[in-house]
């Protein structure tokens, strides 16, 4: 079955070890194993600072949710760091509910992570 | 269309986690037409997607021929799912009564894995969930939620 996301990669100006990662669909158990293994490469190519924009992200299960917590540390302790933006109301309001938003670093615009990177 | 509540949506499901996002986005559909709202289908999703995984990644041990049988009663003020799997290890029938019986989110978040989670999102997200297992090791979860209009008033 086709996968139900697609993540496009993008380089940010001035920023060698940074990029931002596009999620478009939903997140859940039949795709995490492909997003992950996406983000490590990225991760192993020295690319330790993340933004993940999920303004085309419309699910994500309690599988993905584990995973972004996952990111979240791995990018961590790399130095680096692992941000999301334009989360959609409804995931956001989970993300909340099993207290993981004071544990990510979630920005409403993509210019304030992008400036929170220095 | 006018609809007669309580009605029942029920499918067998393949042991197979690919068949989960055709099936939430189903129940998800179904609400809203119900007269659910957006908010409501969205969790609900969330919910039928952990505990199908759940009975397909942990309680359906025979491989190809195993099936899950997910139920899904819609009533004007709330929803009821059950979900039956084809019989798991005792070893996971344990863990699943464990998560089951466990206060809300017991421990951090950073103890929980990529799979830990979704029976305790499942608890937040809903009124109750029943486990039970029969003498051939099948489980079954049944979970009720209700409109959110009627959980915050009670």
């Amino acid at each position: 079955m086709e996968t139900q996301i697609q993540l496009a990669c993008e380089e940010i100006a001035g920023k060698s070890d940074a990029r931002i990662v596009r999620f478009k669909g939903d997140l859940d158990a039949t795709n995490v194993d492909f997003v992950t293994e996406q983000i490590t490469n990225y991760f192993g190519d020295g690319l330790v600072k993340i933004i993940a924009d999920f303004k085309q992200l419309r699910y994500v299960n309690s599988t993905g949710l584990g995973v972004l917590l996952h990111f979240n540390k791995s990018a961590k302790e790399k130095g680096g760091c692992f941000k999301i933006v334009n989360l959609n109301e409804n995931v956001y309001e989970i993300i909340e509910i099993i207290g993981a938003a004071s544990l990510l670093d979630i920005y409403d615009e993509l210019s304030e992570a992008i400036a929170a990177l220095d | 269309m006018e609809l007669t509540f309580p009605y029942t949506i029920s499918v067998r499901l393949p042991s197979d986690l690919e068949i989960i996002p055709s099936i939430r986005k189903f129940v998800s559909e179904v609400l809203q037409v119900s007269g659910f709202s957006a908010k409501f289908a969205f969790r609900s999703e969330i919910i039928v997607d952990a505990i199908c995984n759940n009975a397909i990644t942990y309680g359906s041990e025979g491989g190809a021929e195993s099936e899950v049988e997910a139920s899904c009663v819609i009533y004007e003020d709330r929803m009821e799912i059950v979900v039956k799997d084809s019989g798991g290890t005792l070893t996971n029938i344990e863990r699943l009564k464990d998560a089951v019986r466990r206060s809300r989110l017991g421990l951090p978040l950073s103890d929980y894995g990529p799979s830990g989670m979704g029976l305790e999102i499942v608890k937040l997200l809903s009124e109750t969930i029943e486990l039970n297992v029969d003498e051939n090791n099948v489980t079954s979860i049944h979970v009720v939620r209700k409109r959110e209009e009627v959980s915050q008033a009670s």
